[in-house]
């Protein structure tokens, strides 16, 4: 018996083109990387997002220390730091060699819920009080940045999936239906895009966040912006697709679909929306960046994610005063996180768009 | 008599230049029976088709006429009533059945989907419908057709798995709109014996859409020949191939040899 030659579908295809594209898969595991961390963020972390120390205001990072001082290598450990203040009452932070705080696993800290079930007190790593540990500095009230990055993560990285799935639901089913349907359904569902889109982005955001009272729990809350950041962005997919949906629906099978009695509804989902599929999955990664700047700034506004509670945005929110980066630029570091996502989604998506095309002849283009 | 059209015209919306789609056209298929519509490229003929499922473009709209289908005019029917006719009562063969399936899905879907719009089968039950309906239309080898796309079948298993969407549920009425004319020959031979065979096995009647006279001969009782839009000639096939009286059916009769 000949056995036959193995056949990839279009999917394998496009996923070893995608594997083959270094830069993509580095920004993926990137976001991978970033997603694990938010969502073990209670674990990874040393702190709660709210667990905070006064006397600890600015503080710089704490590195590890390797050598004691006999200049011998250690265990790693962290110096304890003394608070002092200089002529200019300038906060500057000395370092305490007489108190050493081993660096541990699995430390006692903060108590949580692992996933929202296990409740645990334990932490991958940290110093035992009264130490501190700071990988990435303090903010003003002395809370880690590092855990409160952890944290934020959580919401700004959410955001954008949570937000995605919304707006890109309403935006094909919207397009669908009026390019599907077409005459005054259509005129009347483009309107209303138009609408939308009309309005500047940014104030619209403003005006909608001021809808929302301000008693929210900051749960609500965030559900309100990322309604509020779907609701904007719905609208210019819906556009593309209704344009696919037009001439999709002069298809063969849409009529085929039609004599065997197939409702529309369902011709519109089974038989139009898979066919925009390799555009939207595009669009899809290339508007989830979107709407994490979207969240932040909201939150930098101080219209968002309300403090103690983290995001990327309104961490960032301290770093709105120059004199406040020069004299503790490790605040900036949210800024980074926002940055480095945004990239790496705009990279991913950029490489989907290569891959997703059936007639992708591989770098070498004509032209 | 299973489906009468009466006097039925078509014209383009909101147009009076152009002239009418269809003018007065009038035919009748019996129970049972295969009824050719002829005519050239142009004449309408897939007009009358689509008027039957109501599914003309939006620009065109039926001004007058009746189509009566087991008793009764479905120009009055609501679109849910027309959506159970559609498929049910009656069912539809593409010319080319390449574009007639979606590429994106696999054979064996497309089928099944019909019966979850119509039936309440479940899973196992439908696949076993598919694989009998496989092999009623001479599909060997069912579940690698089953688990294709459109485009790694032939055209002439493309348009039997077509074949099988179509009679799924049984219709007393199938629409062929040139079933056979992007095969090759010895594949129409073979779809032609199979349509004669479905008619005797499920009793049912078939429109049959072609400009081609050699099938007419082979498998129509009745012959309905249209020219831009009317019915110049009908009748029954025998008498018509043979006595023409019509000088558009002589020239299509002539076209043949």
């Amino acid at each position: 018996m000949i056995k036959e030659p193995k056949h990839l579908s279009q999917f394998q295809m496009a996923l070893k083109r995608f594997k083959e594209n270094r830069m993509a898969m580095i920004c993926f595991y990137i976001l991978f990387i970033l997603y694990a961390g938010a969502l073990f963020a209670d674990f990874l972390a040393p702190y709660s997002y709210s667990n905070e120390e006064r006397n600890y205001s600015y503080c710089p990072p704490t590195p590890l220390e390797l050598f004691n001082e006999q200049g011998h290598l250690t265990w790693p450990f962290v110096y304890g730091r003394q608070l002092t203040f200089d002529e200019y009452h300038k906060r500057i932070y000395l370092v305490d060699k007489i108190q050493q705080f081993p660096f541990k696993f699995f430390v006692k800290g903060d108590e949580y819920k692992f996933l929202g079930i296990l409740k645990s007190s334990y932490h991958l790593f940290g110093v035992e009080s009264p130490g501190r540990l700071y990988l990435f500095g303090a903010d003003s009230r002395g809370r880690d940045l590092y855990s409160r990055i952890l944290h934020g993560g959580r919401i700004s990285l959410s955001i954008g999936l949570i937000g995605v799935a919304i707006s890109f639901s309403i935006g094909l089913l919207v397009g669908g239906i009026a390019g599907y349907f077409g005459g005054w359904i259509d005129d009347a569902l483009m309107r209303i895009c138009e609408i939308v889109i009309m309005i500047p982005g940014f104030y619209l955001l403003l005006a909608l966040r001021a809808v929302v009272p301000d008693n929210f729990s900051s749960l609500q809350v965030y559900f309100a912006i990322i309604i509020i950041l779907s609701f904007i962005g719905w609208a210019g997919l819906a556009r593309i697709i209704r344009g696919m949906g037009l001439s999709l629906k002069t298809r063969d099978y849409v009529l085929a679909a039609k004599t065997l009695g197939v409702s529309n509804i369902k011709i519109i989902v089974t038989h139009i929306l898979p066919h925009t599929l390799s555009y939207s999955i595009v669009a899809v990664m290339l508007s989830i960046p979107g709407y994490i700047l979207g969240e932040s700034a909201l939150s930098l506004l101080g219209l968002g994610i309300q403090d103690p509670y983290a995001s990327w945005g309104n961490m960032l929110s301290e770093a709105m005063s120059i004199a406040r980066i020069k004299f503790a630029p490790w605040i900036l570091l949210p800024g980074f996180f926002i940055f480095l996502t945004v990239v790496c989604f705009n990279m991913i998506g950029d490489a989907l768009r290569d891959c997703l095309d059936p007639l992708y002849k591989g770098e070498e283009r004509a032209g | 008599m299973l489906l009468k059209i009466e006097h039925l015209s078509v014209k383009v919306k909101n147009n009076e230049e152009i002239r009418p789609i269809l003018k007065d056209v009038s035919l009748e298929i019996p129970a049972q029976s295969i009824v050719a519509l002829v005519g050239g490229s142009g004449s309408g003929k897939t007009t009358v088709a689509l008027s039957i499922l109501r599914l003309l473009s939006p620009a065109l709209e039926i001004t007058q006429g009746k189509i009566i289908f087991q008793g009764k005019d479905i120009l009055r029917y609501s679109t849910a009533q027309m959506r159970n006719l559609r498929g049910k009562d009656v069912g539809m063969v593409f010319q080319e059945p390449l574009y007639a399936f979606n590429p994106v899905y696999r054979i064996g879907f497309q089928i099944e989907e019909v019966l979850k719009c119509h039936t309440d089968l479940n899973q196992k039950e439908r696949r076993e419908k598919v694989f009998e309906l496989f092999n009623k239309v001479g599909l060997t080898d069912p579940l690698r057709i089953t688990q294709a796309f459109s485009h790694q079948l032939s055209g002439g298993m493309r348009q039997r798995a077509m074949i099988a969407q179509a009679v799924a549920l049984h219709p007393s009425l199938i629409i062929a709109d040139e079933p056979t004319s992007n095969l090759d020959v010895t594949i129409q031979a073979k779809i032609m014996e199979l349509f004669r065979q479905l008619k005797e096995e499920l009793k049912l009647s078939i429109l049959l859409i072609t400009h081609d006279v050699g099938m007419v001969t082979h498998l129509a009782d009745e012959v309905v020949v249209m020219q831009e839009g009317s019915v110049v000639e009908k009748g029954k096939a025998q008498t018509i191939l043979q006595n023409p009286q019509h000088a558009y059916t002589r020239q299509l009769i002539e076209a043949l040899v």
